[in-house]
């Protein structure tokens, strides 16, 4: 025979999962995404438009470019950036976009790589909900 | 859920109590005889302080308030109360634009004492401490930002209707408060938390006040 009580238990931990894992935003919390884009020669790149996104897609020239974007900046004269948003359980990956004729210099495996995006995932943030993406090297064609 | 509550509670208050008064009255009981129970309904305008993130970040629209009075008269009583505005959201660089349309909800107590001008004025300076929350975005994907809200105030109330059946006044309720907003569980980078987490607020209501006594 079905023991009710036995089931009571169960049924609040299933219930506390679905309220707590359906949130999509973390309440009382903002991610920052701090970071300095540089030169070919380690000076600070300042008046760089940069496009922060979650979503990317590919051209008919293979080219992954934004689809659409959360924030729209130009770097000040020490080539800093600074972007905030609300804080999400799931969904953590941006995008940092760069327009021509600017391309970002990224280490693949080793390899220097030219590209007109980067991505990180805000899950490795501090317990300020801060992401220091550090030095960005931007070469200009 | 709470404005749920409050609602059964001040409905409930103010369906028991004239059964509750007939009950007492013959006994003399000279502590029922000083108690009054207040509900009241306002209209509110709020504004934050300009220069901080609420103030930057939030158009707030006209709202609603709901207090509830608890009294002996001649003694200090305690309120309750419960509000709520809606609010358009301007540009800002902290929420994404993610959301379209923002509302508050805040809930909390206050002490107060009435001070009976004349027959038809009376002023009740008030102490309180709330819990203001504002929502983003619509269900489930919603966003809260909880903040701590410490206020004083004064309200001027206007008789416009004496022992109505001999059971309540009726008057007329005009307010403005003051008070400081502390976010302090909200988790953001070091250079932008006191932009964020503090604000101050100017509140003003008016509205109708039923005193039960």
């Amino acid at each position: 025979m079905l023991n009710v009580k036995k089931l009571i238990g169960p049924f609040w931990y299933v219930l506390l999962f679905l309220c707590v894992g359906c949130k999509f935003y973390v309440d009382d919390s903002f991610d920052t995404f701090l970071g300095t884009l540089i030169n070919e020669s380690g000076l600070p790149a300042s008046d760089v438009e940069l496009i922060f996104t979650q979503e990317l897609e590919f051209t008919d020239n293979q080219t992954l470019v934004s689809r659409s974007f959360i924030y729209k900046l130009t770097t000040d004269e020490t080539g800093k950036f600074k972007f905030v948003v609300p804080s999400k359980s799931w969904d953590n990956l941006y995008f940092l976009e760069i327009k021509p004729p600017f391309q970002f210099e990224i280490d693949f495996f080793g390899e220097k790589e030219l590209r007109n995006y980067i991505q990180f995932s805000s899950t490795e943030k501090d317990k300020n909900g801060v992401l220091i993406l550090g030095n960005i090297k931007v070469i200009q064609k | 859920m709470r404005k749920v509550f409050f609602f059964f509670t001040v409905s409930f208050v103010l369906l028991a109590y004239p059964a509750v008064t007939q009950e007492l009255t013959p006994k003399k009981n000279k502590f029922w005889d000083k108690f009054s129970v207040e509900p009241s309904v306002e209209a509110q305008y709020r504004k934050f302080e300009r220069n901080t993130f609420l103030g930057d970040t939030y158009a707030l629209g006209l709202g609603y308030r709901m207090n509830l009075n608890l009294m002996v008269r001649g003694y200090p009583g305690i309120g309750f109360y419960s509000n709520g505005l809606n609010a358009s959201i301007e540009d800002t660089i902290f929420l994404g634009g993610f959301f379209k349309k923002a509302s508050t909800s805040e809930f909390g107590s206050y002490v107060f004492y009435k001070f009976n001008l004349n027959k038809k004025i009376a002023l009740s300076p008030e102490l309180g401490v709330g819990q203001l929350r504002v929502i983003h975005g619509e269900r489930p994907a919603r966003f809260f930002l909880n903040y701590r809200h410490v206020f004083s105030g004064l309200g001027i109330t206007y008789s416009l209707v004496r022992e109505k059946y001999g059971i309540f006044d009726m008057n007329l309720i005009v307010k403005v408060g003051y008070g400081t907003l502390n976010g302090k569980d909200i988790v953001i980078n070091p250079s932008d938390q006191n932009y964020v987490k503090r604000s101050t607020d100017f509140q003003s209501g008016l509205g109708i006040q039923f005193a039960f006594f």
